[in-house]
């Protein structure tokens, strides 16, 4: 029988590991996916979902049942991306080659699963980095994860119209990026 | 190509196909527009097919061209060491801390009022268990005028 998050999340306030470990095996690999495609780099994504984890864990006890953990996980992972996309733009004093270089050498040259337009990851992924990172995130709960605006809005704390404003702008410049133009 | 197609068209050339994006009296314009002309209204759901074919493709690009990342065993062991740190002790809500943040502003503002009334009560009543050491001292001068050119008057004198 599948338990659902709420049970398993009045477990985890217990400090019931097997909760944990069930609601990893649930979630983990769509918060490292989502926070990929919002950092672009396979190791920042990564302590970015062990941070996220961390948080739940450590949080458990005061969680309340009042929103879907889905959506505590993505706001959660959402804020911690941005930060850090501002952290290293700021360290980095916004270089293009030197934020370039945050992407994983390892993410662009991996093997593309049959590119539409006949572009490359590589060539995906660099359009994507030219983007602001709430733009990447917007990008990757519409079209990676097909949320709803109004789901996106409360996940980023902004309004419908924002998101949608946000995600319009977004697409036409992912366009422009990739040679498409609007 | 009639007046209201003109105004779609430049529309869409300067604001793109997106409305919500598009300053609100052209938003206003366009409702009148497509319901006043046949032609407009075409226009502008064959520019809406347009754009929907297009976001189809880029969100399909953008599926198919983004790898899926799979939890390595590494980052798996990582996530699985979580447990091993402590939790945050759950509030109750007996707890003093946890009362007092969850009052809601209305009350405490009440119970300053009441606190306030309480204390002005107090004060005002000491009067009547006040003793006054020298109470001879303490006298009205029933005699006393406010004229101050009497005083000046007094002060020459």
């Amino acid at each position: 029988m599948l338990i659902d998050d709420s049970e398993l999340m009045r477990r985890l306030a217990g400090g019931d590991q097997q909760a944990f470990a069930s609601l990893l095996s649930r979630h983990s690999k769509l918060v490292l996916n989502v926070l990929y495609r919002i950092v672009l780099s396979r190791d920042d994504a990564e302590d970015l979902c062990q941070e996220v984890f961390e948080r739940l864990w450590r949080h458990a006890p005061q969680w309340r049942d009042e929103a879907k953990l889905t959506t505590w996980l993505y706001r959660v992972a959402n804020n911690l991306a941005i930060n850090f996309r501002q952290r290293v733009q700021q360290r980095y004093v916004l270089n293009e080659d030197l934020l370039m270089a945050e992407c994983d050498a390892a993410s662009l040259d991996a093997e593309v699963s049959a590119p539409l337009l006949g572009m490359g990851e590589d060539t995906l992924l660099r359009a994507l980095a030219s983007l602001p990172a709430n733009y990447r995130a917007v990008l990757a709960f519409r079209f990676y994860r097909d949320l709803a605006v109004k789901d996106i809005a409360e996940i980023m704390g902004i309004s419908a119209k924002a998101v949608e404003s946000q995600l319009g702008r977004a697409k036409a410049q992912l366009k422009q990026n990739l040679g498409g133009g609007e | 190509m009639n007046i209201m197609q003109k105004f779609l068209a430049n529309t869409l050339r300067n604001f793109g196909s997106n409305r919500n994006t598009w300053p609100r009296w052209r938003q206003f314009l366009l409702s009148i527009c497509t319901a006043l002309s046949d032609a407009c209204r075409q226009d502008w759901q064959a520019a809406q097919s347009k754009v929907n074919a297009a976001d189809t493709a880029l969100a399909q690009t953008y599926i198919d061209g983004v790898a899926e990342l799979a939890v390595s065993s590494a980052m798996a062991r990582r996530l699985h060491k979580i447990t091993a740190q402590p939790q945050c002790r759950a509030e109750l809500a007996s707890e003093p801390g946890v009362m007092k943040t969850k009052m809601p502003f209305w009350q405490i503002g009440f119970a300053s009022a009441m606190a306030s009334a309480v204390l002005g009560v107090a004060l005002g009543a000491g009067g009547y268990v006040a003793e006054l050491s020298d109470f001879d001292a303490a006298y009205l001068e029933t005699s006393m005028t406010y004229e101050v050119s009497d005083w000046l008057a007094g002060d020459i004198q």
